[in-house]
């Protein structure tokens, strides 16, 4: 970020669709600084707006829907607004949403926010057959209200004015709710206790607010105030409160919640002025298709094949494009280059441009397949989805949030891991971040194609949509293992907004395709890199000292290397059930890299060059049976799909649980590969 | 008295009790608390639903246990 001193500072809240990232792309310009909040791994994002040649920092609070103590998306969002005191804050309400979205505006309200409010998509509203007064509700809470169309960036100017304004004249309505005569008394007291006792809170906290938190029973709230000076003072009193109340009203936290609601309730009822009924929708028509019963999974199956299709068959002549200017031209080119030491040219062209190589290979595949799901989570079919598959997910225990995360998995693992983070619940998460490697991504599917297709045949084309299969069935398995040894407890189900269908913006697609991309890019880039230097040491080096650079194009040198020693070591001690050469055991072990890398492994280890010559050198070579065979897949799939992804689970759980996923994942592997071999031998299968 | 999981699909029901804090305080936030009308936009029967709290207010998928800690009766339809 810039050193330079900001002005200003605005932050961006609504609730979750109400079309936040675009408001704050056109506020912004689409420049965006990425960061974490403090403490959590939840993505701060921070732009910057001019108006009148007055730099503005434009921070992108997450999607919530209120500022309670129970999501951690939540208290993010309040304790930046207690402790960064924004300027302003814009808060965008959905037209067609309006109840959810004025709960959150009247809560930011009662923390004392300098409100602008954004009042989105009206142009959906009108299509539903109603509008919303906007000066209505201007007048009604007490600041400036601006209606806009964030997909055609109408009013957005208007939204500007505001803000400015609102930097300069602000506004506070934190007595935007009333609660009753006996309540609002307590408040007041507790209000005169906070500031005699705890002067100290006063300074950080609106006493209003805090008073209500306290007399809810916020524990978050609770806990700090315990900790300032005279704070256990405040507690008692707020206690004491608490419980008159209770016994008049019954549950305080209930009863303060619901008055808030009403209050949002007689607003809205007080701007929506309906100008035609309408039949029925095209959400509705679609709906009534596409949640079926019946008709709604196979539905939902051919979507996700027809994503695949696109995604590999859209993919593959860009992928050739690249593997030829990397893998080949660059590469030929570096080995070529006068006056660098061999060893260094072999460094540079077998280490780390082969690295980078196999990475940017599976770029077009992995960028389109983010791009078709982009294009479906916009038009609004993911949440049904996830609604579909809720009742088969929920017999292993997980929500049917869970489903989104695994099919970002099929493109890559990296951002699969960090899909997890729109779960709620902890455990739910946990696990879900935990499953989501074993979705077969994009990186795998070379394998099973050279070894399914060079010994298994005609049955090549089932193996390989069994491994699809078998990842998700797996994912759901050890999602079911997990919750009932590991994380204890039912899955706490999962609540979601649906949306009603909306034609994707380009924009919109656009940036998703190439936020979750780049993850992918550089996660995997800076891992890889490493790890590709380290493999290409093991290879040109062995017991006997330096083996000379061209070890990688020699079989016969590369035998004697240390990848082969722990080829055979592998082969000898751990997979001898399975009957893998020491190749083979090899190329697992550099598969821990990145997936397609086994395939290149075997074709040096085998001395040949291209696909073809690779599957007829095993074809021919019979160092596997089509059970082998089948096996090694198996085991391909399951074992850690590449450092990178356990990385980020290093990143988004912790080391513990990367450990974890690595020790599960390997177990796993193994056991369904030994599985695979003793059950076929037993019956009979070679 | 039925788990909401378990109305029929169509109908409309009233919420009478839920269970679980947290849960009820976040139902309560998106507009579902005790003795509000919701109509059961789709149940899979045994399973998820998309209910919807009032006009102008989004629809919402419950999850399967979500919509079993809230109970409900069936109200008749008045048209």
């Amino acid at each position: 970020m810039s050193v330079k001193e900001r002005q200003f500072r605005v932050a961006l809240a609504g609730i979750p669709n109400v079309g936040k990232s675009l408001i704050f792309n056109k506020l912004t310009g689409g420049k965006a600084w990425v960061g974490n909040w403090p403490g959590v791994t939840v993505e701060k994002k921070v732009g910057r707006l001019v108006l009148d040649g007055v730099d503005v920092e434009v921070v992108d609070l997450p999607g919530i829907y209120g500022l309670t103590a129970y999501s951690a998306d939540e208290v993010i969002a309040r304790d930046f607004i207690i402790e960064e005191k924004p300027d302003a804050i814009v808060c965008i309400l959905s037209a067609i949403n309006l109840e959810r979205s004025l709960y959150l505006a009247v809560s930011l309200l009662e923390l004392g926010a300098n409100l602008v409010v954004d009042l989105n998509m009206v142009d959906l509203a009108q299509k539903e057959g109603y509008r919303v007064d906007h000066r209505r509700l201007e007048s009604l809470l007490g600041v400036p209200v601006i209606p806009t169309v964030a997909t055609t960036g109408q009013g957005i100017e208007e939204l500007r004015d505001a803000i400015r304004r609102a930097l300069h004249e602000r506004v506070e309505r934190a007595r935007v709710v009333d609660y009753g005569k006996d309540v609002e008394e307590a408040i007041a007291t507790l209000e005169g206790v906070i500031r005699s006792e705890a002067p100290v809170l006063v300074e950080k906290y609106p006493p209003r607010w805090l008073s209500i938190k306290l007399l809810e029973g916020d524990a978050v709230i609770l806990e700090r105030v315990s900790k300032v000076q005279n704070g256990e003072k405040v507690i008692s009193a707020a206690s004491k409160l608490k419980s008159e109340l209770e016994a008049k009203l019954g549950d305080l936290e209930t009863y303060m919640v619901d008055r808030r609601y009403k209050k949002v309730l007689e607003l809205s009822q007080a701007v929506v002025v309906r100008e035609s009924s309408i039949g029925v929708s095209a959400t509705d028509i679609l709906d009534s298709i596409l949640t079926h019963k019946a008709l709604g999974i196979p539905f939902a199956l051919s979507t996700l094949y027809l994503l695949f299709r696109f995604a590999f068959e859209v993919s593959t002549p860009f992928a050739d494009l690249l593997d030829i200017a990397i893998n080949r031209l660059l590469h030929d080119w570096v080995l070529g280059l006068q006056g660098l030491p061999e060893w260094a040219a072999s460094l540079l062209a077998d280490g780390i441009i082969a690295g980078v190589g196999a990475v940017m290979v599976f770029l077009p595949v992995i960028a389109l397949f983010f791009l078709g799901f982009a294009i479906l989570e916009d038009s609004g079919y993911m949440a049904r989805v996830a609604f579909l598959v809720d009742k088969i997910f929920n017999r292993f225990n997980l929500p049917g949030k869970s489903i989104v995360p695994l099919i970002i998995g099929f493109g890559c693992n990296v951002p699969a891991v960090m899909a997890a983070r729109t779960i709620e619940d902890e455990n739910d998460r946990k696990v879900t971040a935990l499953i989501a490697p074993l979705s077969s991504c994009s990186a795998r599917l070379p394998v099973y194609l050279v070894i399914g297709g060079a010994i298994l045949g005609a049955s090549a084309g089932f193996a390989v949509l069994s491994m699809y299969i078998l990842g998700i069935l797996f994912a759901l398995l050890m999602g079911w293992f997990f919750r009932r040894f590991f994380f204890k407890g039912v899955s706490a189900g999962f609540i979601m907004e649906l949306p009603p269908y909306l034609m994707p913006r380009l924009d919109n697609v656009a940036m998703k395709t190439w936020e979750r991309t780049k993850r992918f890019l550089f996660k995997a880039g800076s891992i890889i890199l490493l790890v590709m230097i380290l493999v290409w040491l093991l290879s040109v080096t062995g017991p006997k000292g330096f083996l000379g650079s061209n070890a990688l194009g020699d079989p016969e040198l590369l035998s004697r290397s240390w990848v082969a020693v722990l080829g055979r070591w592998l082969s000898e001690a751990v997979f001898f059930p399975m009957g893998w050469d020491w190749r083979l055991s090899a190329a697992l072990f550099f598969g821990f890299l990145a997936k397609e890398v086994v395939v290149g492994t075997l074709g040096v280890l085998m001395g040949v060059e291209g696909v073809e010559g690779l599957q007829r050198a095993l074809a021919e070579s019979h160092i596997l049976t089509p059970l082998t065979a089948y096996a090694y897949m198996a085991f391909v799939l399951l074992y850690v799909p590449c450092a990178a992804t356990l990385a980020t689970i290093r990143n988004e759980l912790g080391l513990k649980y990367a450990i974890f996923a690595l020790a599960y994942m390997l177990l796993l592997a193994y056991i369904v590969a030994l599985g695979i071999v003793v059950i076929g031998s037993l019956v009979g299968l070679t | 008295m039925i788990p909401l999981a378990f109305a029929r699909d169509g109908s409309l029901v009233r919420v009478v009790m839920i269970r679980g804090g947290g849960l009820r305080r976040r139902l309560i936030e998106l507009g579902i608390s005790e003795g509000k009308n919701l109509r059961v936009v789709r149940s899979l029967g045994h399973g998820p639903v998309i209910v919807e709290s009032a006009e102008n207010s989004g629809r919402l998928v419950l999850g399967f246990g979500v919509a079993m800690k809230i109970m409900v009766e069936e109200v008749p339809y008045e048209r």
